[in-house]
């Protein structure tokens, strides 16, 4: 794939994420860590190929708090780093970023972070704005990639010159968008300081309660300090024209909103036109000053940011302080969302809210409200979005929810834990599997159902230790992926040893992080830079914890999968089993022949009406006729990779090795595409 | 009394690339009325530049491994090359497969990444049913291209639910005023210069499928409609997809074609 950022020019194509990298690079980063989770995984991926040529150091870490505080240990050094995350990771930190952020960095410290407004890959929707108010840190927040680019460059620049670790957070809309952007030169790699490292007890320790008050309130003054640096700055926060040299309708804006906010400004510029628009790219703190001269004279101000109405509460607080009464409309009072993210449409109801307010007061000398929606101002149609209705639409798309690869190793895992249910007596839904993140919680989806439930990275062995506790008497069994092991599943392991509970842990391991794009793991035995690095061992990290009753096994042999996942469920004590395959996303085949459903033995509709090769299996490969009356089954040559479970589940022997050379099956899309990305 | 603008035709020559946003900080210098006035008049001068140019809204929309990502990002790159303003977003995960995947393309200049809902000028689909999915996007009027692929989820399949008739999803298009095309997942071998066999075994390790499906609806887009420039759009392919180029190039040239061949049948 062609690297995007150091392409020639003054010109780049590129994502949110990527603008991060890009400015990073600028500014000649010494040490970029992260820990894989869209939508924030494009920043290190970008970074990855040029860790050599641009002399620094990239690596995927085990977890973002580990992340952290290699980036922070490089920033206490007197180098530049990075550190990239999604917003669940900043929760796995959190611990280690309050202390840090009391300490501050010498060199620059810049946490770039994405939360997943709207969620749309899953996980908590959460405001991590919080966290830069909880730490004392300045955060800054980009409306677009061209602007995450500006706002990047000035992270480091501002954690350079105050000490400041600097938090910028960016959200899906702005992440996930790609866009050209005017960059700088990339010339020669900034001079960066020889590392050092002091020996300062009361910056670097917290034994000491004075040194903790005292740390705490450097931490204040360089927050303030920041804050002032940034407010003086106009690339940061923006106010932008009125058509009318004294507004009194007036729009504070941050995050993707403000894109949305220009292009109706642009369309409309007689509706919107009118409106006096400070756009703050600077979130906390707050740029006071500026935030009260752009007040002054304002009738009604009108608050756009997404999730939590934090800007809004401290816009309040500042008015009450200046003992001025201007109307504030926002989420407090005017019920914009505090769920999920904000559209363009939604933006455009706010305004006319906004405008409408104004104009029913003019006209009738009342607050009366008109309610939002297309509103005639003075015989004047604001021509806004296309908001016309549509009929209703009848015919609905299919549900899709995520499945399992073909031929996936974890299918065969729990298939085969579903069979050992079965085999101990109990039906499928009386015992509980507690799913953990990543591909492997895709087994909660029909038709296998195994997992329960999802928390967070590894918390699915804890959570089984409860419920044991609280006296479940049957087996229970925790299912986690090797990555998610590695991350934080460890300590719950150990935890559960410890409390000497009747439980199953079943590791998954694919030697990868595969959900996230195959980022490799502490047990891939290479690093992402491509250097060979030391395998973990799963085993032997499980019997250190004190598990004695460790099994390793390919799940491609199924037979025994079930047998040990029987046996481990009868066990007391804790046991862990560990299924070992390789992600099947290469599209390599397992077995040297593909198969084929023979249709003179298969019985599907004329005795066979479970068809378990279908229902049962729940694989991509195995397909249904959509177009026979009576259901007629086929394999798809072009995605199976011949992991034979469909064959084990007809129970008429129907799927059998194709003896003859298949010609290439053209026109299906193999799931090789996935790995060009 | 408040002021107001009242806004000339555009009286500066176009600058391309001229941030909004540079004019906007220039704002915060200019504080006295006539520096004021005269910023004002520049900055809208441009806004109405921006309303004047044609901004086109393409919806991709396709199931995990399909490559929509990937061919989003050819039709954003051949924009790029074509100098065409361009902004992209893809919210979802394509990584896996089974799920779906909407992702916005707009050519021209536009701030907003996503697009509006009802102002989409093209659906562009890789999977026949997914263009339901992408229906409440479309402007009164719009074009669909879609592909017959046809994938039941597993989910549905087990849960006995039916795949949509093509017919029934035709008259959706209709009701909605959106005009359709689809195209057959494998294109007759007349569409490709050599015939379909030349692509078949496509060598390099990868033998086993070559006539993917994005760089078929790709070439669709390009035939029909003509938005972007054919150089483009080839160049870009061989940017993105350096290791199947020819193949690749064979299968656009062969969706271009068959766009054609439509065309002239009209």
């Amino acid at each position: 794939m062609v690297n995007f950022l150091t392409t020639p020019g003054k010109r780049l194509f590129l994502t949110g994420d990527e603008a991060v990298a890009r400015a990073a690079l600028e500014v000649g980063v010494d040490v970029a860590t992260g820990y894989p989770g869209n939508p924030s995984t494009k920043t290190i991926t970008a970074l990855l190929p040029l860790a050599q040529t641009q002399q620094m150091t990239v690596e995927w870490s085990v977890n973002e708090k580990v992340a952290l505080e290699v980036a922070a240990g490089a920033a206490w050094a007197g180098k530049r780093a990075l550190v990239t995350m999604k917003m669940s990771g900043i929760n796995v930190m959190a611990d280690s970023l309050l202390s840090i952020a009391h300490s501050g960095v010498r060199g620059a410290l810049v946490i770039y972070a994405v939360d997943d407004v709207g969620t749309y890959y899953g996980m908590v929707e959460q405001d991590s704005r919080h966290y830069a108010r909880l730490a004392s840190l300045p955060l800054l927040m980009p409306a677009s990639p061209e602007d995450a680019y500006v706002l990047a460059l000035r992270a480091f620049q501002l954690s350079e010159e105050t000490g400041a670790p600097v938090f910028l957070l960016a959200t899906t809309s702005v992440a996930n968008a790609i866009t050209t952007l005017k960059v700088n030169k990339l010339g020669q790699r900034p001079a960066s300081r020889p590392a050092s490292f002091p020996r300062d007890l009361r910056k670097f320790t917290k034994a000491t309660p004075q040194w903790c008050l005292e740390q705490h309130a450097d931490a204040l003054l360089r927050l303030e300090q920041a804050g002032e640096l940034c407010a003086q700055s106009p690339v940061v926060n923006r106010v932008l024209p009125s058509r009318t040299v004294r507004p009194r309708l007036g729009v504070v804006v941050a995050g993707v909103s403000f894109t949305y906010l220009e292009e109706l400004r642009a369309r409309d510029p007689e509706s919107y036109g009118e409106l006096a628009v400070l756009k703050l790219g600077q979130v906390y703190p707050l740029p006071r000053q500026l935030l009260r001269d752009f007040l002054k004279g304002l009738k009604r101000v009108l608050v756009l940011e997404e999730l939590e109405p934090l800007i809004e509460t401290e816009l309040l607080a500042e008015l009450a302080e200046m003992g001025q009464r201007t109307e504030v409309l926002g989420k407090r009072r005017n019920g914009l969302p505090r769920v999920g993210d904000y559209t363009i449409e939604l933006v455009q109801r706010a305004l006319d809210e906004l405008l409408a307010r104004s104009v029913a007061k003019t006209a009738q000398g009342s607050e009366q409200v008109v309610q939002a929606g297309r509103v005639e101002q003075g015989g004047r149609e604001i021509k806004g979005l296309n908001q016309s209705v549509q009929p209703e639409q009848k015919l609905l798309p299919l549900a899709r929810t995520l499945e399992f690869c073909p031929g996936c190793p974890h299918r065969m895992s729990y298939y085969a834990l579903n069979q050992a249910i079965e085999r101990l007596g109990f039906a499928q839904d009386e015992v509980i599997t507690t799913g953990d993140i990543g591909c492997t919680i895709i087994g909660m989806n029909a038709p296998l159902d195994t997992c329960w439930t999802e928390v967070s990275m590894g918390a699915s062995i804890g959570i089984a230790q409860g419920l044991k506790q609280a006296g479940i008497e049957r087996p229970i069994v925790a299912a986690m992926g090797d990555g998610t092991f590695y991350h934080n599943g460890i300590a719950g392991l150990l935890n559960a040893v410890q409390a000497g509970v009747n439980l199953t842990l079943l590791i998954l391991d694919n030697s990868r992080s595969a959900m996230t794009g195959m980022q490799p793991d502490a047990g891939t035995g290479k690093r992402a830079d491509g250097e060979v690095s030391v395998r973990a061992n799963i085993a032997m990290l499980a019997r250190g914890c004190g598990v004695e009753y460790v099994r390793r096994l390919d799940p491609y042999q199924l037979e025994e999968t079930i047998e040990t996942l029987r046996d481990a469920m009868q066990y007391s004590g804790v046991s862990v089993v560990i299924a070992e395959a390789p992600c099947t996303t290469q599209g390599l085949l397992i077995q040297p022949e593909l198969v084929q459903i023979d249709q003179q033995v298969c019985l599907a509709g004329r005795g066979c009406e479970d068809t378990p090769c279908y229902h049962k299996v729940g694989c991509p490969s195995v397909l249904l006729s959509l177009d026979d009356l009576r259901p007629r089954l086929s394999i798809d040559a072009a995605t199976c990779v011949s992991c034979g479970l469909c064959a084990a589940a007809c129970p008429f022997d129907a799927i059998k090795p194709l003896k003859t050379e298949q010609p290439a099956v053209v026109g299906r899309v193999s799931t090789r595409d996935m790995l060009q990305d | 009394m408040k002021a107001s603008f009242i806004i000339p035709r555009p009286i500066l020559a176009k600058q391309p690339g001229a941030g909004i946003s540079e004019l906007a900080s220039l704002m915060l210098a200019c504080r006295d009325d006539a520096h004021h006035h005269l910023a004002l008049r520049s900055y809208w001068t441009e806004k109405q530049n921006m309303i004047e140019q044609k901004i086109t809204n393409i919806v991709v929309i396709g199931i995990g491994g399909q490559g929509a990502l990937t061919m989003m990002e050819m039709l954003a790159l051949g924009a790029e090359i074509a100098e065409q303003d361009v902004r992209v977003l893809s919210r979802v995960s394509l990584a896996r497969l089974g799920g779906a995947g909407v992702c916005h393309v707009r050519l021209g200049p536009c701030s907003s990444p996503a697009i509006p809902a009802g102002e989409a000028d093209i659906l562009l689909t890789l999977e026949m049913s997914e263009v339901l999915r992408a229906l409440p996007m479309a402007r009164q009027g719009a074009r669909a291209f879609v592909n017959c692929y046809r994938r039941l989820p597993i989910a549905a399949g087990v849960a006995g639910r039916r795949y949509p008739a093509r017919e029934e999803i035709e008259h959706a298009l209709a009701e909605r005023g959106v005009n359709s095309l689809f195209v057959p997942e494998h294109l007759p071998g007349e569409m490709y210069v050599g015939g379909q066999d030349s692509i078949a075994c496509a060598g390099e390790g990868l033998e086993r499928e070559a006539e993917r499906v994005n760089m078929i609806m790709l070439g669709v887009l390009c035939g029909a409609t003509e938005l972007l420039p054919r150089p483009a759009l080839e160049e870009a392919i061989a940017l993105r997809l350096p290791r199947l180029t020819a193949q690749n190039l064979q299968t656009f040239a062969a969706g271009w074609q068959f766009a054609k061949k439509v065309q002239q049948r009209a």
